[in-house]
């Protein structure tokens, strides 16, 4: 029994065998039996149908079991013994009980393509005879694809029928890449487990959504698998490495980019698709750069630095990339790829900061953008982008030579001509700049933003003809301004600033009907304030006139309202918001002890950090901490507040163990933007790092001379890889590393680490502190030194050398 | 290395026209109150390949790791599937 159970069904006969000898015991004959039919199972499903059919006959004789039973039939008739089978399925259908019928449904995906010669035996009225001519002819309607005919012969097949199956089955497969949704209903009706169930399984495998058939491919027969690709439209050619596919389908799992191409590049000659696959993921594994060219062809000189420039960016070698970009850019320009050299130029001055409205102005972006429009004068983001950045940056004479160039090339383009304004505006040339937003709102006539500008163009003028007092002019710009300004607050700010503008009691009370319309005693007064700096006035004397009082408390709602006027004032006006700020700060400093509803907490103490009011984001965080002790966000508010940049410096033990713990707290939350500021505060400041990186990029250390080059920058170097280390940056320490290290040393230390990042740069400054040492004579341990704690070095983070000094003298 | 003409079903040949087109019909099968998350998906690829300055960008710069459906489409999206013939299906109704 166990021989049996464990399917070694001959071992098992020889057994039986054995114990029959014995006694003629009725449960040891079904074992025989039971036996016998395993292996003939066995043998049938390796194809030797004659060997099975003996075994299954020896099981017959010996066992006394009737002999027409099971797959018997079945194994005849795929064997070739028509005749045979069909005279046993003649004499079964005699029986009453209706064994034949079941038969007959079993048999009938092998009756199929039985000769009409065997079926001539069974009787006239069988099923099977009967129904097989539609059958077939469905079945050649359904590889032609003529759905019309098909739907003509499945007719003709009724539910009784042996061939029922092929109702369903022979539509389902003919609609698989027609309807493959009507396909899946269809097959779905299919019962599991009937005669045609592998044809069924194929056809539900081919039926599936996405990529999910190629899953339901590897649970296939060798030769349902061949079929179902067939029904794909696979070649003959791709489908081993479709298999291979399929099973990482299976698993879910993509394996490194090298595996895949290691997988896909010995097939990808003469398959584009494929080709292109494998080009864009080599930036992920250069290193099978050649073996690529080898299967498709070199790349160009272009493809191959921007692959490496890419390859490079995402290892976080970021100097060596651009590098290579530059190298792209030249390249192309001179293949006369101006436009691919221009996009370069373009992705360059946005990689480390996005192109946004703000964005800090970098002489080196802005070369790249005036570049990039002479190589493609045609992209107007580009002129708008520089036009921003050179404006922002103040340099109001580049930024205005710049909207020339755009208005060249984009002549009535009303966001060139947006842009034009703000220049104009920001040139104090008002005049000019509503002559230029006319012409957009001729472009543009519901462009509700250019009226505001207009509006704003002659508030500004009209405070420039204050300035040079001629009152007249004021009133009339201000006359000018009140056509365009459509909204009650900057209608409500034009009244302000008549009022402020003169000294009369009617300016006086028009002043105070200002101040009342525009919505509560803070935000209201602090537009005062603003307008009061912008006329260089005094804020006392604006204050009592308007007669204002700061001794109450503001309310959380006045401050809200506060934080939204400040929202408004931009960057140029940052002196007059710090000079309203300043009068304003006592009552605002009370303010923060109201209540306050958390994000709206946080979002003052927003505010105050990006106008860089330190004082006021003290007071608003730690109030807010006092509500909510262990909020992320207001810990890492209160200790910018408290340090500011000099953060790293500065910051107490505890104050950092506090900080860590936010962000611990903060990435348990999914608050990843608290969890980066928290980890760019306790980073080292922006002039070490960016020192490393001027130090990689511009000083183009020559090999040769590694010596020479090592003498002069050996204790920075070791002082910065040691802060490196500390904060736990690798990448910029391999970045670094890899314009110092001799490129042999470095791919070889590169393949020791394999494609662990920290472990290789732990290896680089392991060497970079032998070379240091034999260059110096110095024999210090190569490892870097543990960050020292706050306790021991409090403001003087990178002398290691001098706080061991003076430890010395102390002692 | 989410393939912005699989999604939208267009050749990187094709003309803005074609694939606007196609990014149209796209949103309209999947307008954002039936399904976000496709609808996102097509118009983050209809941004990426909106035009011929775009579409060099986003095969000088994509360099977003490849996905599993990536790598099926690379493989299989020249197939052309077809039924197959009858003496085909015969045999595989009389095999084992």
């Amino acid at each position: 029994m166990a021989a049996l159970a464990a399917g070694r069904f001959r071992e098992a006969i020889e057994l039986y065998k054995g114990l029959l000898k014995l006694e003629r015991r009725c449960e040891w004959l079904d074992g025989l039996a039971e036996s016998y039919a395993g292996r003939a199972h066995s043998l049938a499903s390796k194809g030797m149908l004659p060997e099975a059919l003996a075994v299954w006959r020896n099981r017959a004789s010996l066992c006394g079991k009737p002999l027409f039973e099971g797959p018997y039939v079945e194994w005849l008739l795929r064997s070739g013994e028509h005749a045979t089978a069909m005279r046993a399925l003649a004499e079964l259908s005699k029986q009453p009980d209706g064994t034949a019928s079941e038969l007959e449904y079993r048999l009938a995906a092998v009756t199929l393509v039985a000769p009409d010669s065997a079926l001539a035996t069974l009787p006239a009225d069988s099923l099977l005879r009967q129904h097989r001519e539609a059958a077939l002819a469905a079945l050649k309607a359904c590889c032609s694809g003529d759905i019309g005919t098909l739907d003509e012969h499945l007719r003709a097949i009724p539910f009784r029928s042996p061939y029922r199956d092929l109702r369903f089955l022979l539509k389902s497969l003919l609609l698989t890449n027609r309807d493959p949704v009507l396909a899946s209903e269809l097959v779905h009706r299919v019962v599991p487990g009937g005669p045609f169930e592998r044809l069924a399984a194929v056809v539900r495998a081919a039926v599936l959504p996405g990529k999910r058939w190629l899953v339901a491919l590897l649970d296939l027969d060798a030769e349902s698998r061949q079929l179902l690709l067939e029904v794909k439209g696979c070649p003959e050619n791709r489908r081993a490495l479709l298999l291979s596919i399929a099973e990482v389908v299976r698993r879910g799992t993509l394996p490194t980019s090298a595996g895949i191409l290691d997988l896909l590049l010995p097939k990808a000659r003469g398959l584009p698709a494929v080709a292109y696959f494998c080009r864009r993921l080599l930036p992920h594994a250069v290193q099978r750069l050649r073996d690529y060219e080898t299967a498709c062809g070199r790349l160009s000189e272009a493809e191959a630095e921007c692959t490496m420039a890419l390859a490079e960016g995402i290892d976080g070698f970021h100097a060596s990339a651009r590098r290579h970009w530059l190298q792209a850019v030249t390249v192309c320009t001179n293949d006369g790829q101006l436009l691919q050299a221009a996009l370069i130029l373009r992705y360059l001055s946005t990689r480390q900061h996005g192109p946004t409205a703000a964005e800090t102005f970098d002489a080196q972006r802005a070369a790249w953008l005036q570049r990039s429009i002479e190589l493609d004068p045609d992209d107007r983001a580009t002129h708008v982008r520089l036009i921003r950045m050179l404006r922002q940056a103040k340099g109001l004479k580049e930024a205005r030579a710049a909207v020339a160039v755009a208005m060249t090339r984009f002549v009535d383009d009303p966001v060139v001509l947006l842009e034009a304004v703000e220049t104009a505006l920001a040139g104090n040339a008002f005049k000019k700049a509503v002559t230029l937003a006319t012409r957009v709102l001729e472009l543009d006539p519901i462009n509700s933003q250019v009226r505001a500008l207009i509006g704003q163009a002659h508030l500004a003028h009209a405070r420039k003809q204050f300035k040079a007092r001629r009152p007249d002019a004021v009133s009339k710009e201000i006359d000018l301004a009140e056509k365009w300004l459509v909204t009650p607050g900057e209608r409500s700010c034009a009244k302000l600033l008549r009022g402020l503008s003169m000294n009369t009691p009617q300016a006086t009370l028009l002043l105070q009907e200002a101040w009342n319309e525009l919505g509560g005693e803070l935000p209201a007064t602090l537009q005062l304030l603003l307008e009061n700096c912008r006329l260089s006035g005094q804020p006392a004397a604006a204050l009592r006139r308007a007669g204002i009082s700061l001794s109450g408390v503001p309310s959380p709602r006045e401050v809200i309202a506060a934080m939204h006027v400040i929202g408004t004032v931009g960057k140029a006006e940052d002196r007059f918001l710090a000079s309203a700020l300043e009068t304003l700060h006592a009552p605002l400093k009370r303010a923060a002890q109201g209540t306050f509803a958390q994000a709206d907490l946080v979002a003052v103490c927003e505010t105050w950090l990006r106008r860089g009011q330190r004082s006021l984001l003290r007071a608003y965080a730690e109030a807010g901490l006092r509500c909510w002790p262990e909020l992320p966000a207001l810990v890492y508010l209160r200790a910018s507040a408290v340090h500011g940049r000099d953060a790293y410096f500065s910051l107490s033990p505890a104050e950092e163990r506090a900080l860590r713990m936010a962000a611990e707290r903060a990435a348990t939350d999914g608050d990843q933007r608290t969890v980066l500021r928290i980890r760019e505060l306790l980073a080292p400041p922006h002039e070490y790092r960016n020192d490393v990186d001027d130090f990689d990029e511009e000083d183009d250390l020559d090999e040769d001379d590694d010596d020479q080059d090592f003498a002069e920058p050996t204790f920075d170097l070791r002082g910065i890889l040691e802060m490196m280390a500390a904060t736990g940056n690798p990448a910029a320490i391999i970045d670094l590393a890899r314009g110092l290290v001799p490129d042999a040393d470095f791919r070889r230390l590169q393949r020791n680490a394999g494609h662990n990042r920290r472990q290789l740069a732990q290896m680089l400054m392991d060497y970079l502190a032998d070379m240091m040492a034999k260059i110096t004579g110095n024999n210090r341990p190569a490892t870097p030194e543990p960050r020292p704690s706050h306790a021991s070095a409090p403001n003087s983070r990178p002398a290691d050398e001098d706080d061991r000094q003076g430890r010395l003298f102390d002692d | 290395m989410i393939d912005p003409y699989r999604i939208l079903g267009v050749d990187s040949a094709d003309a803005d026209e074609t694939i606007r087109a196609a990014y149209l019909a796209a949103i309209r099968a999947s307008p954002p109150e039936r399904d976000r998350e496709r609808f996102e998906q097509v118009r983050s690829a209809y941004e990426a390949i909106a035009d011929h300055r775009r579409r060099l960008a986003h095969r000088l710069f994509d360099c977003s790791p490849p996905t599993i459906d990536d790598l099926v489409n690379a493989v299989s999206s020249d197939f052309t599937p077809s039924l197959p013939s009858e003496q085909r299906l015969l045999r595989f109704l009389g095999a084992i």
